[in-house]
């Protein structure tokens, strides 16, 4: 009996080949170094932010300026205030306010309200409306009048330049292209980045509006005293409480107080006023009163 | 280069089979494109932008699956396929795959 073997083959292929040949890498991924694409990406990014912002915020100066004082002043501002602790203006924290505000030649639709608060924190601020906050803490380690002057000038200086507003628009304009562009790219560490970016900017003019408070306010402090040892004592009083070393300038909103007192000492250089032990020390009784629980 | 979504080609013998070839492509909008979809998801109507992005992907994910068939020296790629997923928020990733053949 003969058996048939049957070969299997497909009619239509009868000398197909199967192979796998291997393919060359680098069709479907980039040959690029992707850190050298990194680099450009931040630089760029960085850069064309940086311009493009500080362009914007030239030009909400422009209009920010144009906002009437009366339309701040009408921004319920004291309403954040801690008012638990918000006291009543100590009468000589008055007189003093008044001279000083006086001496700064303010627009006459500018009005100033001096706020004291019973509270540790060593600080003093102006913000929106002509508002100037002194804090105990503060007052407590100035010693003369031409300090406590000094603080006071430097904030209603602020006011004058309307430094308040113009710091709010910055900030509302930044953190709008901040979130248009962070948002869309829906990635936390590149909005991290920007944010980063935005502060630069923003911190920049901030430190610029430092030195110019400083300017007008040691201006006022020649105008009431005859001389700006004010200043410097006031300085001194920063450097010793924190102590600058470390802080670098480019991130921080304040200027070094090194770099301030080189500013505040180009300023009284050559015209003769620099007159040692010559301030007026605070009256004992506006000292206890501060001293109160 | 022949270039088909047939698995088999009526009337032409393959010889030779090369295996899968593939290309992908990922890419995404800029900020303004994306801004402009966003604000054309509230009304309705074609996102113009987004039809450009995945053409634009497709295009580069299909002549990357070309030039791995050439690279192996493939004259056909029958039985092509496509498909689609999305990686990051405005960014999707197409991709092209077929077998690479060496035709009569």
């Amino acid at each position: 009996m003969v058996r048939h073997l049957f070969l299997i083959r497909r009619p239509d292929h009868p000398s197909m080949e199967y192979t796998n040949p291997e393919l060359p890498e680098g069709i479907n991924t980039s040959k690029q170094n992707p850190l050298k694409e990194f680099a450009i990406l931040t630089l760029g990014m960085v850069g064309v932010l940086f311009i493009s912002l500080t362009l914007l915020i030239l030009l909400v100066d422009y209009f920010a300026d144009k906002i009437p004082f009366d339309w701040e002043r009408s921004l319920p501002v004291t309403r954040f205030l801690d008012s638990k602790n918000s006291e009543k203006l100590p009468l000589y924290l008055e007189q003093v306010s008044q001279q000083v505000i006086q001496s700064l030649d303010l627009p006459e639709s500018m009005t100033i309200s001096v706020h004291y608060v019973n509270s540790d924190t060593v600080n003093a601020f102006a913000t929106l409306g002509g508002h100037i906050v002194l804090y105990r803490g503060l007052l407590e380690k100035l010693g003369y009048e031409d300090e406590l002057s000094m603080v006071i000038a430097h904030e209603v200086a602020h006011i004058k330049y309307r430094h308040p507003i113009l710091s709010a628009s910055h900030g509302v304009v930044t953190g709008l292209v901040l979130s248009f562009i962070g948002l869309s790219s829906g990635d936390g560490v590149v909005s991290d980045l920007l944010g980063s970016v935005g502060m630069a900017t923003m911190i920049k003019y901030s430190r610029d509006y430092e030195y110019q408070a400083d300017s007008d306010a040691v201006e006022s402090l020649i105008r009431i005293y005859g001389h700006a040892d004010g200043a410097m004592g006031l300085f001194n009083i920063f450097d010793s409480a924190k102590g600058d070393i470390g802080t670098v300038e480019f991130l921080s909103t304040h200027p070094l107080t090194k770099n301030r007192i080189t500013q505040v000492g180009t300023m009284i250089e050559g015209r003769n006023i620099l007159n040692k032990n010559d301030m007026i020390p605070l009256p004992q009784a506006f000292k206890d009163g501060l001293k109160q629980p | 280069m022949l270039v088909s979504n047939l698995e088999i080609v009526p009337g032409k013998r393959i010889q030779k089979h090369l295996g899968l070839v593939q290309g992908s492509s990922v890419r995404a909008k800029h900020v303004g494109r994306d801004f402009m979809a966003g604000l054309k998801n509230i009304f309705g109507g074609e996102l113009k932008g987004y039809t450009e992005l995945l053409q634009e992907s497709r295009q580069e994910a299909y002549d990357r699956m070309l030039q791995q068939a050439e690279s192996i020296g493939a004259n056909a790629v029958l039985n092509i396929r496509f498909s689609t997923s999305s990686i990051a928020a405005g960014a999707a990733e197409l991709f092209a795959y077929g077998t690479a053949v060496i035709m009569e």
